[in-house]
C-alpha cells in the first residue's frame, strides 16, 4: 500500500521523541530513513527503526549524543560520536565538513563511537546542493568474506559520492562493495525464495542459492579482489583510521544485543572552485550526462540512466503518490507503537 | 611463448638512455624510468618498458614535450591545480605527487592534474606516500573503451583507482584496480594468440555479449560488475577529468596524514591487527588464502629482484629495434 511520507514521518519522530531522542534529532533519522523509502532503497528505509529503538532501549544507543572533537587541522576532524545514532552523528560530521571545505577548500571528517548510519545517498546529495562535491563511507557488521575467504570479516561497507550537474538532478552513487545487499537476502529467506548462485556461501563456504543457508554464511564482495579491495578500504578509512571497530569485531546490529557497535563513518568534501569556477563544473558535468544519456542503449535496455537517476525520479514520484511500505514493515511499526503504549497508528 | 631476463638495473638503465634521446633530462628520465621498471617488478609488464616504444613515438610525432616546465596554477591550502606542460605523463605525475605529499604535512592535500599523458601504473604514484607515512590515493581517466551500464558505445574510460596505506609490521595495503571487468590489454592479448574470451568481458559492436576478441575490440568492454562498475568508473571521470578540465588523460592525487587522525603507531598497529585477522581467516576451496590487496604484488618485486624481469621475446624484439633506431645499446639478456 501506499502512504504519504508526512504521515510516515510523523508516526516515526513520534516514536524516536517516545524513547527519548530530541525533536531536532527526531527528526534527523526520520528523514533519512524516508529518503531511503522514497529513493525505493527499503532495506535502509523505516524498516530499520524497530532495531533502533531496541537498541536504545537496551541502553545501547546514546539518544541525545554529545559529540565531541577529539582532533582537528584546517582541513581535518576528528569525532567521538558519543554513541549516537549514525543519522545524528553522520548529519553533524556532514556540517563541519562542509563548513571547512568552505573555508579551506577541501575537508575530511573521521567519526568514531557512532551507530547504523543509514542511506549515505542522503549526506552526499545535502554536499551536493551546497554546489560542492561530497564523499560519504562507513563500515557496518562484519557479513561479508574476503576475496577468497569463507568466514564474514568485513562489512558490506558502502561507498557514496554525490556531484552538481547544473540543470540535471545530481549524480549520487551510493553502492554497498557487496555483490548485493544483505537485506535482499534476508528478505529471500522469509519468502522462501531462492537466491541466484554468486550471491552467498553457506557456513561451511560453499556456494548456496538457499537463502536461509546464505544468511548464515556470508555475502560475497561484488567483481571478487575488486570489491574485497573496496570494502577494506572503507574498512581501513571508516574503522582503522577514526579509532573505530573494525573488521570482524563489528558486532551484529540485528543479533547481538549487548555490544554498541561502535562503528565508524569517514566524509570528504571538495570545493570545486578550488579546480575551476562551478559554473564551468556544471557545464561540463552537463555535456557528459548528455554524452552519456545520448550514447546508444544496448539491446533490450529502454534508456541509460546516471548513476542516482532513477532513484531521484522515484522520490520525485513518491512525494507526491506516496511510498509503497511492505504490510510487514506498517504491521511491524504499529505493533512497535502499540508496545511503547503510543496511541496511533499507521 | 619464450621470455628472456633482465636485472631491473639493466631495465632501468636502458629506460634512462631511450627518453634522455629522446630529449628528455637526465633527471627526468630516470624519474619515469623507475615507474616503468616498477611495473615490470610488479608484474604489470603492460605499463613497463615495453611501453617505450610508444612514447618514443609519441615523441617524434610531436604529441608529447620532452621538456617543459610544470606549473602550479591555483593553490589553496588543502589543493593544487597544476599544468603538466604535456611532458611524458609519469614525470608530471610523480611530480604532482611530491607536491601533493609534501603539503599534506598540515592534514590533507588535493593535487589535480591538467595537460598530461598516460600515467602508466597508478598504484606508483599511491606508494609514494609509504614513504611518508601518509595514506595515497590516485585516480585518472583511461581511453573511453568501456560502455555506460545499459549502453553499447565506449563512453568512458576504465578508469583506475590506486590507493596505498601503511601497515607496521605487515606488508602495505596497495589496491590498483581498474573499473573495466577486465584490462582491455588482456582482450588484445586473447585476440592476438586466437582464443576465445569469457562472455561478459565485452559486447560486439552492436551490443551483443561476445566471445570473440576481435569482435569486443570493435565493440567495447564492459564496466566491473555492472552498475557498480560504471558508477565507480563515472565517479573517477568526474574527479579526475571533468574537475581537473582535462581533454584527454586527467590525475587526481591525494594523501592524507595520518596522524592528524591517530597516531601512526597506534593506526599501524590496527592495520596489522586487520591484515593478520584476514590472512590468518578460513579460505574458500581452491584459494590457498586470503591475501591483502597488493601482497602478491610485493612477492612478485622481492623475486625479481634477485630471479630478473622476464620480457617476452616479442617485447625485447621490440626494444631491440628502438634501440637500434635511436643507437642506444641494446639490452643483454642474463638468460
Amino acid at each position: 500500500m501506499e502512504y504519504m511520507h508526512t504521515e510516515i514521518k510523523a508516526f516515526c519522530n513520534k516514536i524516536l521523541m517516545h524513547v527519548g531522542v530530541s525533536e531536532a534529532n527526531a527528526k534527523l533519522v526520520t528523514d533519512n530513513l524516508v529518503t531511503a523509502d522514497l529513493r525505493g532503497v527499503s532495506s535502509h528505509g523505516v524498516a530499520r527503526l524497530p532495531v533502533y529503538i531496541k537498541r536504545i532501549q537496551l541502553g545501547l544507543i546514546n539518544p541525545n549524543p554529545n559529540p565531541k572533537v577529539i582532533k582537528s587541522t584546517s582541513t581535518t576532524v576528528l569525532i567521538d560520536g558519543d554513541n549516537g545514532l549514525g543519522q545524528i552523528n553522520v548529519t553533524d560530521g556532514v556540517n563541519r565538513a562542509i563548513s571547512i571545505a568552505q573555508e579551506n577548500g577541501q575537508s575530511m571528517v573521521g567519526i568514531k563511537n557512532t551507530n547504523h548510519i543509514g542511506i549515505c545517498a542522503d549526506y552526499v546529495l545535502k554536499v551536493a546542493k551546497e554546489g560542492m562535491i561530497g564523499f560519504c563511507v562507513g563500515n557496518a557488521s562484519a557479513h561479508m568474506a574476503p576475496w577468497g575467504g569463507i568466514r564474514p570479516i568485513l562489512g558490506t561497507n558502502p561507498i557514496s559520492v554525490g556531484v552538481p550537474a547544473g540543470r540535471f538532478p545530481a549524480i549520487v552513487l551510493d553502492m554497498a562493495t557487496s555483490t548485493v545487499a544483505r537485506g535482499k537476502i534476508l528478505l529471500a529467506a522469509k519468502k522462501g525464495d531462492k537466491i541466484p548462485l554468486g550471491w552467498a556461501l553457506d557456513k561451511d563456504g560453499n556456494p548456496t542459492e538457499d537463502a536461509e543457508k546464505a544468511r548464515f554464511g556470508t555475502v560475497l564482495p561484488f567483481g571478487g579482489p575488486k570489491g574485497y579491495g573496496l570494502s577494506l578500504l572503507v574498512d581501513i578509512l571508516a574503522g582503522v583510521l577514526t579509532g573505530a571497530n573494525f573488521g570482524s569485531k563489528v558486532p551484529s546490529m540485528t543479533e547481538d544485543f549487548e555490544t554498541p557497535l561502535n562503528l565508524g563513518a569517514f566524509i570528504s568534501v571538495f570545493r570545486i572552485d578550488n579546480f575551476m569556477s562551478l559554473k564551468q563544473f556544471e557545464e561540463r558535468i552537463e555535456e557528459l550526462i548528455n554524452e552519456i544519456k545520448g550514447s546508444p542503449a544496448a539491446p533490450n535496455v529502454d534508456e541509460i540512466y546516471l548513476p542516482g537517476e532513477i532513484e531521484h525520479n522515484r522520490m520525485q514520484e513518491g512525494l507526491k503518490k506516496g511510498i509503497g511500505l511492505d504490510e510487514k514493515v506498517i504491521n511491524d511499526l504499529n505493533l512497535l507503537a502499540e508496545s511503547l503504549n503510543i496511541a496511533e497508528r499507521i | 611463448m619464450n621470455e628472456k631476463l633482465f636485472t631491473n638495473e639493466q631495465l632501468f638503465e636502458f629506460g634512462c638512455e631511450v627518453l634522455t634521446r629522446c630529449g628528455v633530462s637526465p633527471e627526468n628520465a630516470r624519474i619515469a624510468a623507475d615507474v616503468l621498471v616498477e611495473a615490470d617488478l610488479r608484474g604489470v609488464s603492460s605499463h613497463g618498458v615495453s611501453r617505450l616504444v610508444m612514447y618514443k613515438e609519441h615523441f617524434e610525432k610531436g604529441l608529447i614535450e620532452p621538456h617543459q616546465e610544470i606549473k602550479v596554477l591555483q593553490e589553496t591550502v588543502s589543493s593544487a591545480v597544476i599544468d603538466g606542460g604535456n611532458v611524458l605523463g609519469l614525470i608530471s605525475a610523480v611530480k604532482a605527487m611530491e607536491l601533493c605529499l609534501q603539503k599534506a604535512e598540515t592534514g590533507i592535500y588535493c593535487v589535480a592534474l591538467r595537460n598530461s599523458n598516460h600515467t602508466g601504473m597508478l598504484a606508483y604514484y599511491a606508494m609514494m606516500a609509504l614513504k611518508k607515512d601518509m595514506v595515497g590515493i590516485a585516480i585518472s581517466t583511461a581511453a573511453p573503451n568501456v560502455t555506460p551500464y545499459g549502453g553499447k558505445k565506449p563512453m568512458v574510460g576504465a578508469n583506475p583507482l590506486a590507493v596505498a596505506v601503511p601497515c607496521g609490521n605487515e606488508p602495505p595495503f596497495i589496491f590498483d584496480a581498474s573499473t573495466s571487468v577486465v584490462a582491455r590489454g588482456k582482450v588484445i592479448l586473447a585476440a592476438k594468440r586466437g582464443e576465445k574470451i569469457p562472455i561478459g568481458w565485452g559486447i560486439d559492436k552492436d551490443g551483443n555479449p561476445t566471445s570473440d576478441p576481435a569482435e569486443a575490440l570493435a565493440g567495447a568492454i564492459l564496466p566491473m560488475a555492472g552498475a557498480k562498475g560504471y558508477g565507480l568508473a563515472l565517479a573517477i571521470e568526474i574527479l579526475s577529468k571533468v574537475l581537473t578540465d582535462s581533454e584527454r588523460n586527467g590525475t587526481l592525487m591525494l594523501a592524507i596524514n595520518i596522524d592528524k587522525f591517530l597516531s601512526l603507531d597506534r593506526f599501524k598497529a590496527r592495520m596489522d591487527e586487520m591484515v593478520q585477522n584476514l590472512k590468518n581467516s578460513p579460505s574458500l576451496a581452491g584459494f590457498e588464502r586470503v591475501f591483502i590487496p597488493g601482497e602478491k604484488s610485493i612477492e612478485k618485486v622481492k623475486q625479481r629482484k634477485v630471479f630478473g624481469i622476464p620480457l617476452e621475446d616479442k617485447i625485447v624484439e621490440d626494444l631491440d629495434s628502438l634501440a637500434n633506431e635511436l643507437k642506444v645499446k641494446k639490452l643483454t639478456s642474463r638468460g
